[in-house]
């Protein structure tokens, strides 16, 4: 499941890296994309692409609204209002059975039915291409300097004539519907959809992830939810030592190291290159 | 519907909102100091509680508990400074930008951290001490002997924090850097160690919230997320920042989701809180004691 | 990457396989799976008793058996010692499916038992039936699991049905007719709640139900115990799993309804270690309904999973360790009968055979009708805890009647 995770911090470190929004709802809107999508195929019967691209269109308009709702707020009131927000509709997934199943959880039609991982693994490495490469290109174009420019000085973009709440607004929808589409395609593999994927546990994982990799970097988010899904992997049979590893991990690298692994490995490549230490200091300061 | 009922209803709800008291006045006292929000309150309640529960089961007897209350209590307090002084100072003496969002990112870590080192360490059973004292009479309804200790606890602990804040020096120097950090600084207050204390003292809160409530809703890994949720519904409620907003907040919550058992439906109950949580926040946005000023 | 490296070890297994000798060595143990809950939310306690039961099968299969085939039940294949394969579900249906899938695809586990959620169970049996993987429950009693026929999916642990005709018959047995049942909010509680209503709507008991619905993971359960208090019932009936079936005995003690008032637990934790630790003199006079009582009389399996249990976890066999145990005595016989190690082959000779677990020799799985369906319901008692600090060979039967050693007796 490395590649899902790959798209969901991917999207994430989009929406709070660069524009400073940090929003603890992300987990959630995967799960809307994902309850969307399988209502949707369950009741109308429609294909299931078609499903999930319904997942990701609900997962961007809810993000859409909840930053229309929030923007305005100060980075700790949109953290608690986001994060209400992720626990309210968890309890109401859970306790409207009717509809939802509650933690019975939902039968989802499956995409594949095969015993082989195979054509999952596809799906899930393509979407997570799209999702780096739509992050990069999105970094890339005129669109990445305005938003880089809202995260350093939000007044002095405004200043400049930057529309700042569009722009921001426009980045959680386009995060939030990355986060619908896997959490869809995600439900449609499992088979199953319940409220567990709707817990807090879940947004400390992917904050992990990103944190782990390097805020701020396209490759970031990819090395470390790849790394993180790995070591989970191969020390399955230690329960949860594992997450205690990580938080530790994770909180000497703040307090010591911030970069992340891909400023780690940065800074190697260029000592390597004999590009001096002058240029990696200087990397590391900014 | 008789009347001794309601009461008892209304007991309960109080004593538990007076509880919930506790969480929110940690969270917003270190928020109103230090300007973070500490999303590893809850795990703190849980440490709190194993805390007690060891005292009591290893060294000090199961009779003993009001000597391993002020014990487990200082421990969590000297834990929160101890975290503070190596995982936070050095951002805030950097005066780093991103203080909000680091402070975050750290706070959620250990909440992943203790969550995990707990089922670690003592495994993902349930465990509990002796009740703290025997079912006493409040006129005809009868209550729980430890649910009144943590009643009575939360109280006199609540007091003193608030005679300490209002009229001690040191509550003056906490009030002065909760105010203007920058005009406190230049009065010669140490800032650095207060924020060292009130996260102490803040977690310390928390602490005491679980080691009271240890034999009532008994101590597991995961026994922290219900009071978080409860300790920033309150703030939200009530306003961040606002001690006596917690304060109000959380008797209202208490009340609301105890009568809201009696007079709507009894399987709804923990959705009573976000009910009132949107309610205030679509009605008064900051919060019924916030402050102003919520935009950037 | 996990996935790439997966594949690539699959490859080489593959490879491996297909250049050694042909057909089957006997080198390499076979793999037997648990998928059981190890941390929360799901009931990590209970799930740790099925993992020391399943090892204590594992350990007869390999010792007292002498492994699985050489000769025994007319197989003439060489003897192959067995492995345990164990994966976590936490009781989250998401992480049951993805646990069954690496059972069945990375540890090659050819039968699965341990499911002690029923949500979680439900969620992967569907892939049994893909997989075509004999998956047996070993704690998961909601109907639906042989209810819906599924080709790969028994059970030999009792049924919704098997409970509700328990307490049904003890309630009328003492006359009470007012009920009260405060169930958590998953499929085993909200089963149980329709089953006891359907039983009511039948005329089939004589009793009125207030039934009021849970948030498993809420911690002050005071408000809905108190509206409980309130109308006064005959009987509580506790339908929480782990965590809230100790807060729903506190809190029901802490404001006065019980014992005052009597009250039944759906499962059997009061015989856990911890239960005295964690309630202490509040968890007096409790009756709960059990599937094993120290005084039965079990089978030579049985009893040598229980002295070997004492000896191996020093701590007296509960029904969790026992059914686990059987579970995995069960799959060996199959497999024995079967003289394969095919799953498919093991899921027919489940369906054929009879076998011995720890409590009978005359385990079967027909393809009956309706629930019946591949179900084994072992006998099914009701105890009550008379006095502090209790042992479990010295609680009462009170149900049912044939096996009565006591009466219900209420609290001073």
């Amino acid at each position: 499941m490395a590649w899902y995770y790959v798209v969901m911090a991917s999207s994430w470190n989009l929406i709070a890296g660069y524009t400073g929004l940090f929003s603890l709802a992300h987990h959630v809107l995967s799960a809307i994309g994902g309850y969307t999508s399988a209502l949707v195929v369950i009741r109308t019967g429609v294909p299931i692409p078609l499903g999930i691209v319904a997942g990701g269109i609900a997962a961007g308009a809810a993000g859409y609204l909840i930053g229309a709702l929030t923007l305005r707020m100060r980075a700790l009131y949109l953290a608690l209002a986001t994060w209400a927000f992720a626990e309210s509709t968890r309890v109401v997934v859970s306790m409207e059975y009717g509809i939802t199943r509650g933690d019975l959880g939902l039968p989802v039609p499956r995409l594949f039915h095969t015993i082989s991982p195979r054509p999952s693994y596809e799906l899930f490495l393509a979407l997570a291409a799209a999702t780096v490469a739509g992050v990069w290109w999105l970094l890339r174009s005129r669109i990445g300097y305005r938003l880089r420019a809202i995260r350093d000085d939000e007044g002095a973009a405004r200043a400049a004539g930057v529309n700042t709440v569009r722009w921001k607004r426009f980045v959680f929808a386009a995060g939030s519907a990355a986060a619908g589409v896997a959490g869809a395609a995600y439900g449609h593999y499992i088979g199953l959809l319940s409220p567990a994927g709707m817990k807090f546990d879940e947004m400390a994982l992917i904050i992990i992830m990103v944190i782990l990799g390097g805020q701020r970097t396209v490759a970031g988010p990819v090395a470390g939810a790849l790394v993180v899904e790995l070591v989970s992997e191969t020390l399955r049979a230690y329960g949860q030592i594992r997450m205690v590893l990580f938080a530790l991990v994770v909180l000497g690298m703040m307090r010591l190291y911030p970069p992340g692994l891909v400023g780690m490995a940065q800074a190697a490549a260029q000592r390597i290159a004999g590009a001096g230490s002058r240029r990696a200091a200087r990397e590391r300061a900014s | 519907m008789d009347a001794t009922l309601i009461a008892q209803y209304a007991l309960a709800g109080l004593v538990i909102g007076v509880i919930y008291c506790l969480m929110a006045v940690g969270i917003t006292f270190i928020y109103s100091v230090m300007k973070m929000i500490n999303w590893a309150m809850g795990e703190f309640y849980m440490l709190g509680g194993y805390l007690q529960y060891l005292l009591l089961s290893t060294w000090l007897g199961p009779s003993r508990w009001y000597l391993a209350l002020p014990l487990a209590v200082l421990g969590v307090g000297l834990l929160g400074m101890g975290i503070q002084r190596v995982l936070l100072r050095p951002m805030f003496v950097g005066q780093g930008e991103r203080l909000d969002e680091y402070a975050t990112i750290v706070t959620i870590s250990l909440t992943v951290l203790f969550r995990n080192l707990a089922i670690v360490v003592f495994g993902p059973y349930q465990f509990s001490p002796r009740d703290y004292a025997p079912p006493v009479q409040v006129g005809p309804l009868p209550l729980n002997g430890s649910r009144l200790v943590a009643f009575l606890g939360a109280v006199i602990l609540l007091g003193a924090f608030a005679v300490v804040v209002r009229w001690s020096w040191f509550g003056r120097a906490l009030r002065a850097a909760a105010q203007n950090r920058l005009g406190a600084l230049s009065a010669g207050i140490d800032l650095p160690r207060m924020d060292m204390l009130a996260f102490g003292v803040g977690v310390a809160l928390a602490g005491a919230a679980g080691a009271l409530l240890a034999p009532v809703f008994l101590v597991f890994p995961e026994s922290g997320a219900v009071s978080t949720v409860k300790g920033f519904e309150i703030i939200v409620i009530g306003g961040l920042g606002s001690i006596p907003g917690s304060i109000v907040g959380g008797l209202l919550l208490g009340l609301v989701e105890s009568l809201g058992s009696v007079f709507l439906s009894a399987s709804f109950r923990d959705v009573y809180g976000f009910g009132l949580l949107l309610l205030v926040l679509a009605l008064r946005p900051a919060g019924l004691w916030g402050e102003r000023a919520r935009e950037a | 990457m996990g996935r790439r490296i997966v594949i690539a070890v699959l490859v080489a297994a593959a490879v491996a396989a297909g250049s050694g000798a042909p057909g089957w060595s006997a080198a390499a143990p076979i793999a037997l799976g648990v998928l059981t809950p190890l941390s929360p939310p799901g009931d990590a306690a209970a799930g740790q008793l099925i993992v020391h039961g399943a090892e204590l099968g594992i350990q007869y299969i390999n010792t007292v058996m002498g492994g699985l085939f050489g000769g025994r039940d007319g197989c003439q294949r060489p003897a192959t010692q067995v492995r345990l394969a164990v994966e976590d579900d936490s009781g989250v249906p998401e992480k049951a499916i993805a646990g069954f899938r690496r059972l069945v695809s990375e540890d090659h586990a050819v039968a699965v038992w341990g499911a002690f959620h029923s949500s979680a169970m439900l969620a992967a049996a569907p892939l049994a039936d893909e997989f075509r993987v004999p998956y047996i429950s070993t704690q998961a009693s909601v109907a639906d699991v042989t209810k819906r026929h599924f080709a790969a999916v028994f059970r030999a642990h009792a049924i919704d049905t098997d409970r509700v005709a328990a307490w049904s018959g003890f309630i009328q047995a003492q006359g009470w007719h007012k009920v009260a049942m405060l169930a958590e909010n998953t499929d085993y509680g909200i089963a149980l709640m329709e089953a006891t209503k359907a039983l009511i709507a039948a005329g089939k008991l004589d009793a009125t139900l207030e039934a009021v619905i849970f948030d498993r993971t809420s911690s002050d359960l005071t408000p809905q115990l108190l509206k409980f208090k309130a109308a006064r019932p005959d009987l509580v009936l506790n339908v929480g799993v782990g965590t809230p079936a100790y807060l729903i005995v506190k809190q029901a003690h802490d404001v006065g309804l019980f014992p005052q008032v009597p009250m039944l637990a759906s499962y059997d934790f009061p015989v856990r270690p911890e239960y005295w630790k964690n309630l202490g003199p509040a968890g007096v006079s409790l009756a709960f309904i059990s599937y094993y009582h120290p005084r039965m009389a079990m089978t030579a399996l049985g009893k040598w999973a229980a002295l070997e249990h004492a000896k191996r976890y020093h701590d007296v066999a509960v029904y969790a360790n026992l059914n686990s145990f059987g579970d995995a005595v069960i799959v060996a016989q199959a497999m024995n009968q079967a003289c394969s190690s095919d799953p498919r082959q093991i899921i027919a000779a489940l369906e054929r055979g009879r076998f011995t677990n720890w409590i009978s020799t005359e385990v079967t799985f027909p393809r009956a009708e309706g629930v019946a369906w591949h179900q084994w319901s072992p006998p099914m008692i009701i105890l009550q805890c008379t006095r502090g600090e209790q042992t479990y060979d010295t609680t009462p039967i009170l149900y049912p009647p044939t096996m009565k050693t006591g009466t219900y007796t209420a609290p001073r």
